[in-house]
C-alpha cells in the first residue's frame, strides 16, 4: 500500500513537473510577462508584439491592459500633430528601456484618425523607433475609443495614465512630462 | 407566385421605397432624416466620405450659408500633375439655402484642387458673407514642399461673388518658407501656417489670421501669429504681417469678431512665460494695425505643456458686449465656460460652466440673436454617447435658460454650429455618423 502509495504520489509529481513545464512557456511571454491566459486567447498576436504600430479597437485595448496587469502600465495618448508628444517621445524610449526589467510596460496610443495609419502614423513612428509598443485607435468614435480607460478625456494631448500592478489608475497626466516626472510616479509603483 | 406571395412583394417594395425616401441622402443631393424633431433633419454631406467640421453664417438677405470637409477615401486617386500632398485627402464644401433651411443647393466644392484640405474638426474653416452678399472662406490647404518628401500647411482665402454657385481659386496667404522646420513642427510638416480664422469689417475690409511656425526654431519657442488684410472685399490681400511673435500656444485656433462699428477681437491661447496656457482677448481700434496688450477669459490659471485644441470663440453685440465660450481646465470641473464683457472687452466677467454635471464639454460655437439673446452650442457626454447641445440667454449672457439637447442621441453628435435669424429662428448644424447634419429649430426668442 505504501508502496502504491508512494508509486501514485511519484507519478503525480512528475504529472505536476511536466504540466509545470507545459504551462510556463504558455504562461509566459518572450519579455518575461505573465500572461493572463483569457487575454492570450483573444488578442492576436500582433498586437502583443507589435512591430510596427498596429490599429487596435477599445476592446483590443481592454484587453491589452488587462493581459499586462501585474506590471506597472504607462498608456499614453498622442498625435502625430502634436509637438509636446514629439519631444516626450525619447523621454518615454529612456523610461520603458530602464524599467522593462522591474516590470514598467508602455504602451503608447496614437488618437489619429484610424485611415491615417500607412499615410501618417507609422512613417511618424518609423522616423523616431521608439523603444515601446505603438498603436493606432480602431475606432471613429475617440470618446468610444478613450472611456476604457477613462470617461472624462477631453482630447488634450498628451494625456498619461499611469496604472499599478492591479490595474488600477494611479494618475492621469495631462499634457508633457519630463523624465524625471516621470520617473518619480512610476519608481514607487514597482517596488 | 400566390396571392400572399405578391402581397409580400409589394409591401417589402413599399418599404424599401420609403425608406430610401426617409432615411437616407443619396450622392450630392442633400437628404433628410427623422430625429423625432419639429422641424426636419438635412443631411448635408455626400454618404461615402467622412464629413466633419460645419460651420455656418447668414447673409444680409437671410440665406443660410454652410461649409464643411469631407474626408475621400484613403483610397481615393488625386489627378496626375496636382502637386499637393497626398497624405491626407480633404475637400471643403458649401451648400445654401434660400428658404429657412428646407431645401439646400447641391453642395459645391470651395478648393479647386481636388482633396488640398487641411482640414479636421478642431480647425474648421471660417466663412464670413458681407452686407453686399460676398462669401468669405479661409480655410487651411496642403502643400508639399519643394522637397516633395515634406508637407505644408497654408493659409488661403477664396471668396464667391455669385452666391455661392463658384468660388475663386483659392490664394495662399502666408509667405512660403525656404527652411524646413519638421523637426519642431512634427507630424511629417516642414512648416505650417494653420489654426485660422477671418473677420469682416463694416467696411468690407477682409481680416485673416493664422498660427504660424516661422519662428519656432528656437528652443521652447511657440507659434506666432501672422495677419493678412484685404482693403477691397477679398479682391486683393496686403503681404502678410506679424501679429505677435512667439506667444501661440501652437494648435489652439484663433477667433474673431468685429464690432458693428469696426472694434476687432482677436481670441488666442497665449502662453504666458511663467508656463500657465490661458485663452485671451487683444483689441484693436484702429482696423488691425495694433492690438492690445492679451485680456484674459479668467484669472485662474491653466498650467499645461500640450496641445489643448481648444479655441475661444467670440461674438460682439453692439459696441458693449463682447462674448466668449471655451474650454478650460483653469476652472473646476473642466469644460465649456461662457463669459461677457460689457466694456468693449477690457475687463470680461467670471467665467460660468455652461454644462455643469457632464462628463466633459467642448467645442462652443456662439451666435447672437435679437433683443440681448446669446445662443451657445458645444458638445458633451452626459450618458451615453455624446450629444450636441444649445442654450440660450436672454438677457446678455447673465442668465442662461435650460440646456437643449440637439439630434437623436443614439450615435455621437459633435462640433455644433449655430445662427440665428433677425426673427429668432435658430439654424443648428453638427457632425454624426460621418454626416453634417442640419436642422431650422423654431424661434426660440423669449416672451416677454
Amino acid at each position: 500500500m505504501d508502496r502504491e502509495k508512494k508509486h501514485l504520489t511519484g507519478r503525480c509529481l512528475v504529472g505536476w513537473m511536466i504540466a509545470f513545464f507545459i504551462a510556463i512557456p504558455a504562461m509566459v511571454d518572450g519579455g518575461g510577462r505573465t500572461l493572463s491566459q483569457a487575454a492570450r486567447a483573444s488578442l492576436p498576436s500582433h498586437l502583443l508584439n507589435p512591430r510596427s504600430v498596429e490599429l487596435i479597437s477599445a476592446e483590443e485595448l481592454r484587453q491589452l491592459l488587462h493581459h499586462y496587469r501585474g506590471r506597472v502600465i504607462l498608456l499614453n495618448l498622442w498625435a502625430t500633430w502634436c509637438v509636446p508628444c514629439l519631444k516626450e517621445f525619447p523621454d518615454l524610449s529612456k523610461l520603458q528601456d530602464r524599467y522593462r526589467d522591474r516590470g514598467l510596460t508602455i504602451i503608447a496610443v496614437s488618437v489619429d484618425e484610424p485611415d491615417e495609419l500607412e499615410t501618417k502614423v507609422r512613417p511618424y513612428v518609423r522616423d523616431r523607433a521608439p523603444t515601446f509598443s505603438t498603436y493606432l485607435r480602431k475606432e471613429n468614435d475617440l470618446d468610444a475609443f478613450v472611456s476604457v480607460v477613462d470617461e472624462g478625456f477631453a482630447g488634450i494631448l498628451p494625456t498619461t495614465y499611469i496604472i499599478d500592478r492591479t490595474g488600477k489608475i494611479k494618475k492621469k497626466l495631462v499634457g508633457r512630462k519630463t523624465y524625471e516626472e516621470l520617473e518619480s510616479l512610476i519608481v514607487p509603483l514597482l517596488r | 407566385m400566390n396571392k400572399s406571395m405578391v402581397k409580400f412583394a409589394y409591401a417589402f417594395s413599399l418599404a424599401l421605397v420609403m425608406g430610401g425616401v426617409t432615411l437616407v441622402a443619396v450622392g450630392r443631393q442633400p437628404g433628410t432624416v427623422d430625429q423625432g424633431g419639429k422641424s426636419r433633419v438635412v443631411v448635408l454631406s455626400a454618404p461615402e466620405n467622412k464629413a466633419s467640421t460645419p460651420t455656418m453664417a447668414l447673409g444680409p438677405d437671410g440665406s443660410i450659408n454652410l461649409i464643411w470637409v469631407e474626408k475621400l477615401p484613403v483610397q481615393a486617386k488625386i489627378p496626375a500633375g496636382e502637386t499637393h500632398t497626398h497624405r491626407i485627402y480633404t475637400n471643403l464644401y458649401f451648400a445654401r439655402s434660400t428658404d429657412g433651411g428646407r431645401t439646400f443647393t447641391k453642395p459645391v466644392r470651395v478648393n479647386s484642387v481636388e482633396g488640398s484640405v487641411w482640414g479636421f474638426s478642431t480647425s474648421r474653416p471660417k466663412i464670413v458673407v458681407d452686407e453686399s452678399g460676398i462669401i468669405h472662406v479661409f480655410f487651411s490647404g496642403n502643400r508639399a514642399t519643394a522637397t516633395a518628401a515634406k508637407d505644408a500647411t497654408d493659409a488661403r482665402y477664396t471668396r464667391s461673388t455669385d452666391g455661392g454657385r463658384t468660388f475663386e481659386r483659392e490664394r495662399t496667404l502666408n509667405t512660403i518658407l525656404k527652411e524646413d522646420q519638421s523637426k519642431i513642427v512634427g507630424g511629417g510638416l516642414s512648416e505650417a501656417h494653420c489654426f485660422g480664422t477671418m473677420a469682416v469689417g463694416p467696411d468690407g475690409s477682409v481680416h485673416t489670421f493664422w498660427i504660424d511656425t516661422r519662428h519656432m526654431n528656437a528652443p521652447g519657442a511657440n507659434g506666432s501669429i501672422y495677419g493678412a488684410v484685404s482693403w477691397d472685399r477679398g479682391k486683393t490681400f496686403e503681404p502678410d504681417r506679424l501679429i505677435s511673435r512667439d506667444t501661440a500656444c501652437p494648435c489652439c485656433q484663433l477667433d474673431a469678431a468685429f464690432s458693428p462699428r469696426g472694434t476687432l477681437f482677436l481670441s488666442m491661447r497665449h502662453v504666458y512665460p511663467e508656463g500657465f496656457r490661458n485663452s485671451v482677448v487683444l483689441r484693436s481700434d484702429d482696423g488691425g494695425k495694433t492690438f492690445s496688450a492679451p485680456v484674459r477669459l479668467t484669472s485662474k490659471k491653466w498650467m499645461i505643456n500640450g496641445c489643448p485644441l481648444k479655441p475661444a470663440i467670440l461674438a460682439t453685440d453692439g459696441e458693449k458686449w463682447v462674448y466668449a465660450a471655451w474650454f478650460t481646465a483653469a476652472e473646476t470641473p473642466p469644460g465649456v465656460y461662457f463669459t461677457v464683457s460689457e466694456d468693449g472687452g477690457k475687463t470680461f466677467a467670471k467665467p460660468r460652466a455652461i454644462h455643469p454635471g457632464a462628463k466633459i464639454s467642448d467645442h462652443p460655437q456662439l451666435a447672437v440673436g435679437p433683443k440681448g439673446s446669446v445662443y451657445v452650442v458645444w458638445d458633451a457626454k452626459v450618458s451615453g454617447p455624446r450629444r450636441a447641445y444649445l442654450r440660450i440667454s436672454y438677457d446678455h449672457g447673465k442668465t442662461f435658460g435650460p440646456i437643449r439637447a440637439l439630434g437623436s442621441g443614439e450615435t455621437a453628435s459633435m462640433f455644433p454650429t449655430v445662427a440665428v435669424a433677425s426673427d429668432g429662428t435658430v439654424f443648428v448644424a453638427w457632425q454624426q455618423d460621418n454626416k453634417i447634419l442640419f436642422q431650422a429649430l423654431e424661434p426660440l426668442i423669449a416672451k416677454k
